[in-house]
């Protein structure tokens, strides 16, 4: 990576962590804080399980959220507010600067995750659960992927991002891949939201995550959700590295 | 160093309008150890050649090279100091923390950075800025800090692109003073400008642009030739009979006591004459000054007089 990049980092991630971060922490606060006060004025106390699945539950539905906040126009607003001018005159490669940026949302969306299971244990909740961890990383990446793989062509990436997110279950289950070329299509278009899906047996038996089945990591499933959100980033440095930078006219 | 051969930008849109062309077949070279003016009318291309310059669009046709390489592989190696034309600084940066992140992505090493930082804040005259917030500055000392992060870089192609756009004249003044400052053997500066007069007065050359199109490239360097038409304005005081054979084609523009103000054309050799025979005559020549500046009249004579 570029060195001046890399000294240039703690800037980028205290800017970053200023500006999108205070955000995110409010829309956490928002989610965490109706749990600790129903808790806290609850007469008789949960069982651990139950807070520990209420947790986890909540973390998880908080997820997209942070990942729409920490990824829309992660690229683009450089661009409409003409930051990029200044910027991109300097010895910088520029998608190797939106890549860490990108990074930053990541490190901030698990920094504020953090702050949230802090939050959570400080009321005697624990929401630590490794396989829901690995599903929030994934989730968290796949919907900011698809934000940041449209960003510098819409200004309504987080919109679009969302629908295409939401839809492709759906989508998924209406035209079914192995009876049609357009399932076939979605199928492969289309983020493979599926394979979070939890089974009702799962569930019954405790588990948090499709990703982690009773014998191990889904690797199948792991391995389609890589590749995805791989796509999805390389789209996203594709199109600053293609596109132009300035639209003078 | 900058070398344009035969660029031509076309903004084309799936939607009407028309596509504009708004760079034509242009060859231009800019060397290094010059400063270059840009001038031209609005919509000339000024701006879009400075994009083309800079790799932030690229050309439809021909090609643009600095130092023998495409724009953005020179720029994302070695870097240009720029200044936009609109500076855009995230508005929460403050100004010495604006200047520090640039100037850890200009490369300046860590052990300079402060010394240099600190020099430009004192060239930009920022002392009292330092802390504020780029939201709370002056559009004027926007511009400062926009030209103060250029300068913290010590790149060999500095381009600026209306740099005195809402600078007092004080700083307008400074600016150029800044300008003599970065003329180095090595170093290409090209200013994009309205202000002709500045141009005139900070440029080796100035290329003058209209519709697109490279009219003319005025050098400022060369002397006067004795073929070049000349516009003063003569103030005088002497009998208009005098002034009118002296020069028949003096245009009378005003008059105040004694003394009357001339329009006159000529090249340097009828000039002088015409003024010798004056003196000779008994005339006080009270002023004799350009009526237009070099660099308007070949402005004016490439774009036309509309």
């Amino acid at each position: 990576m570029n060195r001046v990049l890399l000294a240039y980092a703690p800037h980028m991630l205290r800017d970053y962590l200023m500006t999108r971060g205070g955000a995110m922490a409010v829309v956490a606060a928002v989610f965490v804080l109706p749990l600790v006060l129903t808790l806290a004025q609850a007469t008789e106390v949960p069982p651990p399980e139950v807070t520990h699945s209420q947790g986890v539950g909540l973390l998880l539905a908080l997820t997209p959220f942070l990942a729409l906040i920490a990824s829309y126009g992660l690229i683009g607003q450089d661009f409409r507010l003409g930051f990029f001018r200044p910027l991109f005159a300097k010895p910088i490669s520029v998608p190797l600067y939106y890549a860490m940026i990108f990074c930053c949302a990541a490190l901030t969306f698990w920094i504020v995750q953090a702050l949230s299971l802090l939050a959570l244990a400080a009321f005697q909740i624990n929401a630590w659960e490794p396989a829901a961890a690995l599903e929030m990383s994934f989730r968290f990446a796949l919907l900011g992927g698809l934000t940041f793989a449209m960003s510098r062509v819409t200004r309504l990436d987080w919109l679009y991002a969302f629908l295409i997110y939401q839809l492709a279950a759906p989508l998924r289950t209406l035209l079914p891949a192995e009876e049609t070329i357009r399932g076939f299509l979605i199928n492969i278009v289309f983020p493979p939201t599926h394979v979070f899906t939890l089974s009702p047996t799962a569930r019954t038996e405790g588990r948090f995550s499709a990703l982690v089945g009773a014998s191990g990591p889904e690797w199948a499933s792991i391995a389609w959700l890589i590749g995805y959100i791989t796509v999805c980033l390389v789209i996203g440095l594709c199109t600053v590295r293609r596109l132009e930078l300035a639209s003078v006219q | 160093m900058i070398e344009l051969q035969n660029v031509s930008k076309v903004y084309r849109s799936l939607v009407p309008p028309k596509p504009v062309r708004a760079v034509r077949r242009m060859t231009l070279t800019f060397e290094a150890g010059e400063v270059v003016g840009i001038a031209g009318p609005n919509g000339a291309g000024k701006s879009t050649l400075i994009n083309l310059m800079l790799g932030f669009l690229n050309p439809s046709a021909g090609s643009v090279t600095i130092d023998g390489q495409p724009p953005r592989r020179f720029v994302e190696r070695r870097g240009i100091a720029y200044v936009p034309e609109l500076v855009a600084i995230p508005p929460w940066w403050r100004v010495t923390g604006a200047l520090a992140r640039y100037a850890v992505l200009s490369g300046v090493p860590r052990s300079d950075r402060e010394e240099r930082v600190e020099k430009a804040i004192a060239a930009l005259g920022l002392e009292e800025h330092r802390g504020k917030r780029v939201k709370q500055l002056s559009k004027g000392n926007r511009q400062r800090l926009g030209i103060a992060q250029a300068l913290l870089s010590d790149a060999d192609v500095v381009v600026f692109d209306e740099p005195t756009h809402g600078l007092d004249p004080v700083w307008t003044d400074r600016f150029r003073h800044l300008v003599r400052d970065l003329r180095r053997p090595e170093r290409c500066v090209v200013i994009a400008s309205h202000n002709l007069h500045e141009l005139e007065r900070m440029s080796d050359r100035v290329a003058i642009l209209d519709h697109g199109k490279l009219t003319k490239v005025a050098d400022l360097q060369a002397h006067v030739t004795s073929e070049e038409l000349l516009h003063y304005v003569l103030d005088v005081e002497s009998d208009d009979v005098a002034v009118a054979d002296v020069f028949p084609a003096a245009q009378r523009i005003s008059e105040k006591d004694a003394s009357a103000t001339w329009a006159i054309d000529g090249d340097l050799d009828a000039l002088n004459a015409g003024l010798r025979a004056l003196l000779e005559r008994g005339a006080t020549v009270r002023g004799f000054s350009p009526r237009r500046s070099r660099l308007e009249s070949a402005f004016l004579e490439a774009v036309g007089e509309s």
